[in-house]
């Protein structure tokens, strides 16, 4: 296997707060391949928009990086300073973010906000940039790019507010692109339109995807492999086929049983109780008090994560090997 | 088949309708607002008055005619004479060009500096952010005027002095404000966005949250400029500001002052009262500005 593009390693991320240190992101190891898409799925509040902005290297204070790396194309993105990472986001690694309405400057028109980002990263005039800017917006499925692009924000809507989102996103060809929930707030077909455009892109432009979202659905059909979060830790790692077929950690099984089908007849069963709060994480396991195998050794001893079989893993006692 | 319709040639009724049409939201709030339209239409003719200062006045506003002293309003002399002969309609306009470049300068230095000193204060925050905001508290913390007398005696009189004295008193305010918005855009989605594609936090500044801040600013910018004008006045009309010979609406009104009891009232009346319209224009405007501008406060 050749070296992975990104790597993160151990990595942990603390806030900490007036009522303590809340642990966002505790301990959490994965690769991402080159041309690969990645899922990256738990509940709200596990950590997985955390770990996509601390891949950025845009935790703001009072989180903090407290430990481990983060390796991308061979090189810690850690020891970067603040102005060589600049010239990192939007051009190596760059960012789509959920709810496209509040992520555009609604006082700038769509095209002039494409093309700041065009022009920061690479030495072109501005009518380069917007000749670029044209050509990639018909890529996107754009039928009148022009106009497309005097429009404000509000002026469009929300489906092509994230199509802009994405242009911005992969205008200077990036070699990672993280997508924050980038279909949330979209209807449902546009919410297909929008993952097909991404996927399109991946294979056309050759880049690779983090993919961050809650929704088991969108990354099933999309995303090659599948890293499940919950409570700041990793749980299982798995390419997607094998997930939904058998899924080892007893918290993917609880996820994907509380998930309404139409198929079968039969009631979904919601996995019992809730998060655990960040600021007071449980002993052990963090799965164990909801968790129907856990036994004592869950609550004292942390399950690491470890390799079970074909290139699957997963943080629990009582998976087979 | 289908009839084939000859396209009629737009006549220049619909030519205008089609322009109007495009600001067409604009034109129904101001309509909504009539005095908004007056104070506009005040500002209009004050600048023009302004600019065309030379054509407009009927005599030199300097030349001194002792057969002429005092005389009350005529057809020769619209505004009368005052004590030296001069015409006071013609200084009246000269005072209106002088007074508007004091206070358009002004007020566009105080808010030039104001919006960068609060942008940098509500952008970072922290050490940098409490100095500014502190030493802006201290210029606040003296009454305006008094702070305006005691800096325009140290600096000399002069136009240049009363433009330097009035923009400083007006920092605070425009930086202030500038400040709160910044406080409250900085943690838009769209910055975080702009973060990640790698702008620089300069850019961020002044090309992403300058422009979504600066409604509030140019309604202060209107509000500021009828206190410009009648700070300008208050200077000159304790003498410490434009010096007598050139024309001033604050000094003609001081210089009329004398004549008043004696029933000359022309010498001040009329530079007062031109003082007056152009303040109510600027603050008519802000007031419909505000309207325009701010959509909660539609009511």
């Amino acid at each position: 296997m050749s070296e992975p593009l990104l790597k993160v390693q151990d990595l942990k991320i603390h806030f900490s707060t007036f009522y303590g240190v809340a642990k966002a992101v505790d301990g959490i190891s994965f690769e991402v391949q080159h041309g690969e898409a990645l899922g990256l799925v738990g509940e709200s509040g596990s950590g997985k928009s955390v770990t996509g902005m601390a891949i950025l290297q845009l935790i703001q204070p009072p989180g903090k990086v407290v430990a481990g790396d983060i390796i991308f194309a061979g090189k810690s993105l850690v020891d970067y300073s603040e102005k060589e990472m600049q010239n990192v986001r939007g051009s190596k690694i760059s960012m789509i973010f959920q709810n496209p309405r509040t992520c555009l400057n609604p006082v700038l028109t769509l095209g002039r906000q494409i093309d700041r980002v065009y022009l920061q990263h690479n030495n072109v005039t501005p009518a380069q940039a917007s000749e670029h800017r044209l050509e990639m917006l018909s890529r996107v499925g754009i039928g009148d790019p022009i106009r497309f692009s005097n429009n404000y924000p509000h002026q469009v809507s929300g489906g092509m507010c994230q199509r802009a989102m994405i242009v911005m996103a992969i205008i200077c060809e990036p070699q990672l692109v993280i997508a924050d929930e980038p279909t949330t707030g979209l209807d449902v077909t546009i919410q297909r339109q929008i993952m097909e455009l991404l996927a399109e892109m991946r294979e056309r432009m050759n880049e690779t995807q983090i993919l961050i979202t809650h929704d088991l659905g969108v990354v099933a059909e999309t995303c090659h492999r599948i890293v499940v979060m919950y409570a700041s830790r990793v749980m299982e790692v798995s390419p997607t086929r094998q997930l939904f077929n058998e899924p080892l950690h007893p918290y993917t099984i609880g996820l994907l049983n509380s998930i309404p089908r139409v198929d079968i007849d039969e009631q979904p069963t919601p996995l019992p109780g809730y998060v655990p709060n960040a600021l007071n994480r449980p002993s052990g396991c963090p799965f164990h008090p909801r968790c129907s195998r856990a036994q004592e050794r869950c609550q004292v001893e942390q399950p690491e994560l470890v390799p079970v079989k074909d290139g699957r893993s997963a943080a629990c006692f009582f998976v087979e090997k | 088949m289908d009839q084939v319709y000859p396209l009629k040639r737009p006549s220049i009724w619909h030519v205008i309708k089609v322009f109007m049409r495009r600001y067409d939201f604009e034109i129904y709030l101001l309509r909504r607002n009539p005095v908004t339209l007056l104070g506009l239409g005040i500002i209009v003719l004050v600048t023009l008055i302004a600019i065309f200062a030379p054509i407009l006045a009927p005599y030199d506003p300097l030349a001194l005619t002792s057969a002429d002293r005092l005389m009350g309003p005529s057809a020769v002399h619209w505004m009368g004479t005052d004590d030296y002969g001069r015409d006071i309609l013609s200084r009246v306009i000269y005072a209106t060009r002088l007074d508007m470049v004091i206070a358009t300068s002004a007020v566009s230095m105080a808010m030039f500096i104001g919006v960068i000193l609060g942008a940098v204060a509500g952008f970072f925050g922290g050490i940098i952010g409490e100095v500014i905001m502190r030493i802006l508290d201290v210029i606040q913390a003296f009454p305006a005027f008094i702070l305006a007398m005691a800096l325009a005696v140290s600096l000399g009189s002069g136009k240049m002095t009363i433009i330097y004295v009035v923009a400083f008193i007006m920092v605070p305010i425009f930086a202030r404000l500038m400040r709160s918005e910044i406080l409250s855009a900085r943690g838009r989605g769209y910055i975080e966005a702009a973060h990640c594609m790698g702008a620089s936090e300069m850019e961020i500044i002044f090309k992403q949250l300058i422009p979504n801040c600066i409604t509030p600013i140019l309604v202060q910018f209107a509000l500021s400029m009828s206190y410009a004008i009648l700070d300008a006045a208050a200077l000159s009309f304790i003498g410490l500001g434009i010096r007598p010979p050139e024309a001033e609406w604050g000094s003609m009104v001081n210089a009329g002052v004398g004549y008043i009891t004696s029933g000359q009232l022309w010498l001040s009346v009329f530079p007062g009262l031109v003082m007056a319209i152009a303040i109510l224009g600027f603050n008519l405007l802000a007031d419909g500005m505000r309207d325009v501008l701010d959509p909660k406060l539609r009511s």
